[in-house]
Formats: C-alpha cells, structure tokens, sequence
C-alpha cells in the first residue's frame, strides 16, 4: 500500500460521521446519574472484603483440602481443561460465596483459596468455570455470558473476559498472574466438553 | 480532594470534551451506540480511581483519553468475531468497505503506543499541540511516531493482504 492511499484511508475515517443519540446534557446527566449510585457499591467493597475474610476462613475449615501439593514442575508447557461445572454437591463453596457476596462481586476460587473482585457485568452469574492450570493449579469462576472480571489479591491479579459466541460456546479471554506465573491465553468453552490447549 | 470538586472537573470534563471522548472511541469500535457505552464505562473507571489523580482538567482529559483507548479495546475483545463482523453491515455503515477493515485491523495489531498515537493524532481531528498535550510528548516527538505509525501500518497492512 503506498503513502497516498493510506493518507486517504485515514482521511476517510477520520472525516465519517456517526450521529449519537444522547444529547450532551442527557450523557453527562446519565453519567452524574450513576456517581450518585456509586457511593454505595464502594461501601459494599468495604464489607465484601470483610466478609471474603470470613467465608475464606469458614470455606477452609469446611473442605477438605484435595489436590496434589504445590510442587515445582519441569513442565513449561501450559495445560488449560475447562469445563462447566454442574452444582450438585451438598456443600459446594462456590455456591456458598455467590451466595453471601450476591451477584456484584467477582468469587474465583484459586485452589480453595476464595479471592473476589470486581465484575463488569451485574447479572447473575450463569456459568461455573473451571480451569486447571499447570502444576494442578485449579482456578473456579463464576461469570455470566459476557462478563469482565478483574482481581487485585496475593494468590491471583489481572483480568478475565468472558465472551459468548454462540449457544454452545465461551471464549475466556484471561491476563492473570497466578502464584507468580502469567497467563496470557484465549480458551474457548465448548459447553459440557473438556477442551485441552497446549501453549 | 472532596468528591464535590471532582464531580465538579468531571462534569467540566464532559462538557468540554465529550466529542474528543466519544471520537476516540467511535474510532475503535465504529457504532456511535457502543461508543456512548464505552466512553461512559471509562468515565466510571476513572470515577472510580478519582483518588489517584489530583491534577488540572487538561490532565484529567489525557487520562482519560487513555482509558476510552483501552475500553474500547476490552469492548472490542467481548464481542464475538461474528458480532465484529455485523457491525460492517450496520445501518451506519451502509456498504462493506474492506479497506477501511483492513486499516481498523492494522491499527490493532500496533504496539499501543503508536496505536494511541494514530487514535488521538490522526483520526481525532485535534491538532498537533493538542494530541501531543493528550499523548504526553513533545511536538516533535510526535511528528516522528506518526511517521513511524505510518510506516508500520503500511507494513501490516501489506503483511495481511499477503496472508
């Protein structure tokens, strides 16, 4: 492609027109509208990390501790299985938190260690994802169809987002740190299928 | 800083930049419908960060700015490819331009810095001193990331066609 037909394809993005519906004073009172709501979600904060506190001590002396422990492995392939997770057992943690916490805050599970943090998406969640990582890491999360999730704690950092292409499929768009090592990779969901992707 | 002030700077943010927000972001995601959406969830990231940033409007905006870039970034990767495809075939783009998908694509595949660059400087109608303000470089600095952006699209567009 020569100089002039990219200047004039820059052009001709550059001059379209997109005609947006909101007026300006509608947008920013729609945008005062939500920071006078929003107060209240910050406080919630507050008690939800109160609260992760108590439920994650109340889910550990509740589980029995399961999985192979935390030893360092030659692997330096990553190993990602994911399926949905059917709920059908008499306690399930994850059931419990998303309980406790409603449909606001983000629960993952990293091992049974309970981290929240922040969704997008206020719906609730309709899927239970699980992912098994390298070296038997095993990350749970609840998200809705399209979903964005984003963590800040010790055991896992970064975002997860959750698309839905189609009635059988998720794609699952993570950028995590988990226990020090990233993870950067898209895996798509085939409902109730495992699918295994090696990088 | 009390939150009356900061609602007071966000509110002189919309006001005076709402069409620069909502061309960076229409730019990207190309329905001004899913723009409005962006630019509002970039406002609110922001709100929610209001504590880490103690500075004047016009720093404000370049933050923001940066914000809108990379929600509607995110807002691009949580649609399905088919839903990025209808958007070609929408109402406000009445004809299939493979062109202009071919530039949209490139754009996204530069490294951010010179995809902000041709975001806010090429395709945002401001001018140099005011892009170079947003983008937080000097003039001169910004005559040669265009330059360079230039280039490098070029090259990745000519890369796709090849593939």
């Amino acid at each position: 492609m020569n100089e002039d037909i990219l200047e004039k394809l820059l052009k001709e993005k550059k001059d379209r027109v997109y005609r947006f519906e909101q007026s300006e004073e509608d947008f920013l009172a729609g945008f005062m509208e939500k920071i006078e709501r929003r107060p209240h979600r910050i406080h919630f904060w507050r008690y939800a990390a109160i609260f992760a506190a108590v439920v994650g001590i109340t889910v550990l002396a509740l589980t029995s501790m399961s999985g192979k422990t935390g030893a360092t492995s030659e692997i330096t392939t990553l190993e990602s299985l994911a399926t949905n997770n059917a709920p059908g057992k008499s306690f399930d943690p994850m059931e419990e938190s998303l309980r406790l916490f409603g449909d606001e805050v983000a629960v993952l599970f990293v091992g049974n260690d309970l981290v929240i943090g922040e969704r997008m998406n206020t719906e609730s969640p309709s899927n239970i994802l699980n992912v098994k990582l390298a070296n038997d890491i095993e990350l749970k999360i609840a998200c809705a169809d399209n979903d964005s999730i984003s963590v800040n704690a010790p055991e896992v950092s970064g975002n997860v987002i959750i698309s839905r292409s189609d009635r059988q499929t998720l794609v699952l768009d993570m950028d995590l740190l988990i226990q020090g090592k990233r993870i950067n990779t898209q895996i798509p969901i085939d409902n109730g299928k495992d699918i295994r992707m090696h990088s | 800083m009390q939150d009356t002030i900061y609602k007071n700077l966000f509110a002189e943010l919309i006001k005076n930049k709402l069409p620069l927000l909502r061309r960076v972001a229409v730019n990207i995601v190309n329905l001004a419908s899913d723009a409005d959406d962006v630019v509002q969830n970039a406002l609110l990231r922001a709100w929610g960060k209001r504590d880490s940033f103690s500075g004047k409007t016009d720093a404000l905006s370049a933050w923001v700015v940066k914000i809108v870039i990379s929600e509607s970034y995110n807002f691009l990767r949580k649609k399905s490819h088919r839903e990025k495809v209808l958007q070609y075939f929408s109402p406000e783009t009445p004809e299939e331009n493979t062109a202009l998908e071919a530039l949209d694509t490139a754009i996204t595949q530069l490294p951010e810095l010179y995809r902000e660059t041709v975001i806010v400087a090429l395709l945002s109608n401001l001018t140099i001193e005011e892009s170079s303000q947003i983008l937080g470089c000097s003039p001169n600095t910004l005559y040669q990331r265009i330059h360079k952006a230039k280039n490098m699209l070029r090259e990745i567009i000519r890369r796709n066609a090849d593939e």
